[in-house]
């Protein structure tokens, strides 16, 4: 994969889930609808500090071959990147830590923070299916499994390593 | 099956469109040539092919921060995206869409008098028809598994104006969840309101399993600029188990809940003029 074949975004707008048959062909819209500009909103932000490293990041990996570690390890799914944006997305706050992105030999991406006594990792496996594991040095918690819909574990662990 | 029969009816809905539809785990392998190839399993029955920007994935999750209307989606491309198909019946009643991730079975009510063919005795049929060809086409071509992530129910509902109501600021005839509007402490009319709603489906044991949306938005008729609301009611969550099983579960439960909310938030006025049974 080149990078000058990246056409990497990241797109901002509102998601397209319509799965409707009919693209509003019956409709007419009042004269006063209109789309927010939520690209430009985001992307000064401060809010969203941690988004420019993590999308840099996120490009440089998904540019890696396949066998990029030699022992025949997968390049990174474009799905799983935008998984880590999405996730990142929703349990960020400006205070977080950023956190690090390494390529798994799988094709994944794991999410790591080491910091402030908290070692916590998320291996994106499936936009559906994270493996979570914590350790906090300092209240001796430790916590290991899989994590698919139900997101309130991972939210107090970034929860306390966003307060401490 | 026979609690189905205890949901509300209504012999003329307002409903002109239902879509059932599954997201799954990207097929990479699943490309234009394939695309082609499974068009001609369906084109007997769906002659008509149309190509349309994907829809993303989406997935419901609990414990994350609830993001507002509109959703923001990241995407990081590679090439520019594969298509969603849509394979239409000549009369485009009935239509299957198709994409590396999604797989959807719309009804779509194209003339005024067309009645509503009825989940049980139609639409959930027509799905499980169409996703056994899509399912043993992926597995014969070598392309699967197929890991499905999300199901969703999408029921459209064009409430017209008529008798009951004739203007976007009367909602409360039409919804009785809606109270707000009419408060003399703001001197002015109100013009129109669009909201939306969100409920969380769990488990007796509080196991998450999805949402259900509800949307109203004011908008007009084209062909003779009758003003209508657009009520979209969507439940979207995981496959309750494994296989075509977990996945009408799912949509088995969504549709109860979109049939019993309908009833719920809409007026007992309005239920005469759909003629409720």
């Amino acid at each position: 994969m080149s990078a000058g074949n990246l056409a990497y975004a990241p797109q901002f707008g509102p998601v397209t889930d319509d799965v409707s048959g009919f693209s509003s062909c019956r409709l007419r819209e009042r004269d006063d609808t209109s789309v927010a500009a939520v690209g430009e909103t985001l992307t000064y932000n401060n809010d969203f500090k941690w988004l420019p490293p993590i999308v840099s990041r996120l490009k440089d990996i998904l540019q890696l071959n396949a066998d990029w570690d030699s022992y025949g390890a997968h390049p990174v799914r474009p799905e799983s990147a935008e998984t880590v944006l999405d996730l990142l997305y929703n349990l960020m706050s400006s205070d977080t830590p950023i956190p690090a992105i390494i390529p798994t030999p799988e094709g994944h991406v794991q999410i790591e923070w080491h910091t402030k006594g908290i070692d916590l990792e998320v291996e994106i496996e499936s936009p559906a299916l994270f493996h979570v594991s914590y350790e906090d040095s300092i209240s001796n918690n430790e916590w290991e499994g899989d994590l698919q819909y139900d997101m309130t574990r991972l939210a107090t662990f970034i929860r306390e390593l966003t307060n401490r | 099956m026979t609690t189905l029969n205890k949901l509300p009816s209504f012999e003329n809905p307002p409903l002109i469109e239902v879509a059932l539809s599954v997201q799954f785990e990207s097929l990479p392998e699943l490309q234009i040539p394939q695309l082609g190839l499974l068009w001609a399993e369906f084109k007997e029955r769906f002659p008509r092919v149309e190509q349309h920007t994907p829809v993303d994935q989406v997935i419901e999750r609990i414990g994350v921060r609830a993001v507002p209307q509109p959703r923001v989606g990241f995407k990081l491309l590679e090439n520019p995206p594969l298509p969603r198909l849509w394979f239409a019946e000549d009369g485009g009643n009935e239509l299957v869409q198709v994409q590396s991730d999604f797989f959807g079975r719309n009804w779509r009510k194209i003339k005024e008098l067309e009645e509503y063919p009825r989940y049980e005795d139609a639409i959930r049929p027509g799905f499980v028809t169409d996703w056994n060809i899509f399912e043993r086409y992926v597995e014969e071509k070598g392309l699967g598994p197929i890991k499905p992530n999300q199901c969703s129910v999408t029921y459209v509902n064009h409430i017209v104006s008529g008798d009951v109501w004739q203007d976007h600021n009367e909602l409360g005839s039409i919804f009785r969840i809606w109270n707000g509007g009419n408060d003399k402490r703001i001197p002015l009319e109100m013009e129109d309101a669009k909201f939306a709603l969100r409920y969380v489906i769990s488990s007796q044991k509080n196991e998450f399993f999805g949402r259900l949306h509800i949307s109203v938005e004011p908008a007009f008729l084209k062909q003779d600029d009758k003003p209508i609301f657009v009520l979209t009611l969507t439940c979207r969550g995981k496959p309750m188990n494994e296989g075509l099983d977990g996945i009408l579960s799912f949509m088995d439960l969504g549709r109860r809940h979109i049939v019993d909310s309908f009833d719920a938030i809409t007026t007992e006025e309005m239920h005469e003029v759909w003629r409720k049974l």
